[in-house]
């Protein structure tokens, strides 16, 4: 399936809702984009891959919940905390809290817990995304 | 100045991912200037559908604060270079806070990553940084910690 | 404790929740950050660093196993920073 936006790799295999977000899942493998580079010999997931994972689910379900005519940006990881590597075998599962701001209608706050399939927590990220009327530019 | 040659001699990062060009501007245990060029061919641009408008070529934020990130791993280097105090073991992205997303960069940009040190130890590093494309600030960093980990506990510990 | 001590405590304390984000009430003089608070050594080194910044003090590394709750941090800041209280 050919992507809507840029971005260094799909990092999403699945979104699942759940009772307060969705959960999303991703396998690491060594041949995922860049990983070549991260490191040569010993490849790793890269930490802003981690947030890169959690940006596409949270957008993924934003995008279902309002419709076509938006258009969801990052608009800043407020926090994120990195506690354990991925290693290709792995699989990631980010269990998601989606909450709409309530100051602001145009932004959604996503607080991930992520784990490894041993239940080791490999990351903690707290992001904000925007929300446009208007899918396109025009 | 330093060239891609010299970073690749002072970042473990390597094609695609080594997210630095050149580094303009270096004070040990103070300050960079480095910048990356965005270009269309990229594999962050590949497989996108047709017909899409511009934003959608815009540089993934993630790899904007990898390429930020990768800017302040080689300040960090380079100050332990400098005072005889290289970090043992590997370094990695320990966290950040407070990166805000302030306007975008697309193929034909030069991204100019500007990182200021806040903290200096033997095995960390606390920075905070700015990134520019011209003379639009794209994006901000509260700060960024790094932590060197021995090598041994690489494989338990955080990573980047 | 003193007015001055008391004020320096609750700066701390200001400090230390917002990188352990928590409420600052919930931070006492003794609770332990890493088994009352979920720090850990990251959430240490960021607290350290903003210490450092906030009284333009320099701490050494050596001393992050000390700052284990709010009392042994206000220990080493005033050590440092040369607090007479």
């Amino acid at each position: 399936m050919s992507r809507s936006f840029a971005a260094p790799l799909d990092a999403v295999d699945q979104v699942d809702p759940s009772a307060d977000g969705i959960t999303a899942t991703k396998r690491i493998v060594a041949t995922d984009p860049y990983l070549a580079g991260h490191y040569p010999g010993f490849p790793i997931y890269p930490g802003v891959f981690t947030v890169e994972t959690v940006h596409q689910a949270a957008r993924r379900a934003v995008e279902a919940d309002r419709g076509p005519d938006v258009r969801v940006e990052l608009a800043a990881v407020r926090s994120v905390r990195f506690k354990a590597p991925l290693l290709p075998g792995d699989v990631l599962t980010a269990s998601c809290q989606l909450r709409d701001d309530p100051d602001d209608p145009h932004r959604v706050r996503v607080v991930a817990d992520c784990r490894r399939g041993d239940g080791a927590a490999t990351a903690k990220v707290t992001l904000e995304l925007r929300v446009r009327p208007g899918a396109t530019d025009a | 100045m330093l060239e891609y040659a010299d970073l690749t001699a002072i970042l473990p990062h390597r094609h695609p991912i080594l997210q630095v060009d050149r580094v303009l501007e270096v004070e040990p245990g103070r300050r960079i200037v480095a910048i990356k060029a965005v270009t269309g061919t990229e594999p962050c641009f590949a497989g996108l559908a047709e017909g899409l408008p511009q934003s959608a070529y815009a540089y993934p934020p993630a790899l904007i604060v990898e390429s930020l990130g990768q800017a302040g791993a080689a300040l960090w280097l380079l100050s332990a270079r400098a005072t005889g105090e290289t970090p043992e073991g590997t370094l990695v992205f320990g966290a950040a806070r407070d990166f805000e997303f302030l306007g975008a960069a697309y193929p034909g940009d030069v991204l100019r990553h500007e990182v200021v040190v806040e903290s200096l130890k033997p095995n960390s590093a606390v920075m905070r940084g700015e990134t520019w494309v011209g003379e639009r600030r794209i994006a901000v960093v509260g700060s960024m910690l790094a932590v060197a980990r021995p090598d041994t506990e690489l494989a338990a510990g955080p990573t980047g | 404790m003193t007015q001055v001590m008391s004020n320096r405590m609750n700066e701390l304390r200001e400090v230390v929740a917002e990188v352990l984000e928590v409420e600052p009430e919930e931070i006492t003089e003794t609770s332990h950050f890493v088994d009352d608070h979920e720090a850990d050594s990251l959430r240490a080194i960021e607290i350290l660093a903003r210490l450092e910044k906030m009284y333009k003090i320099e701490i050494p590394q050596t001393e992050l196993p000390r700052m284990e709750n709010l009392r042994a941090v206000y220990d080493v800041v005033k050590q440092y920073a040369g607090w007479q209280d």
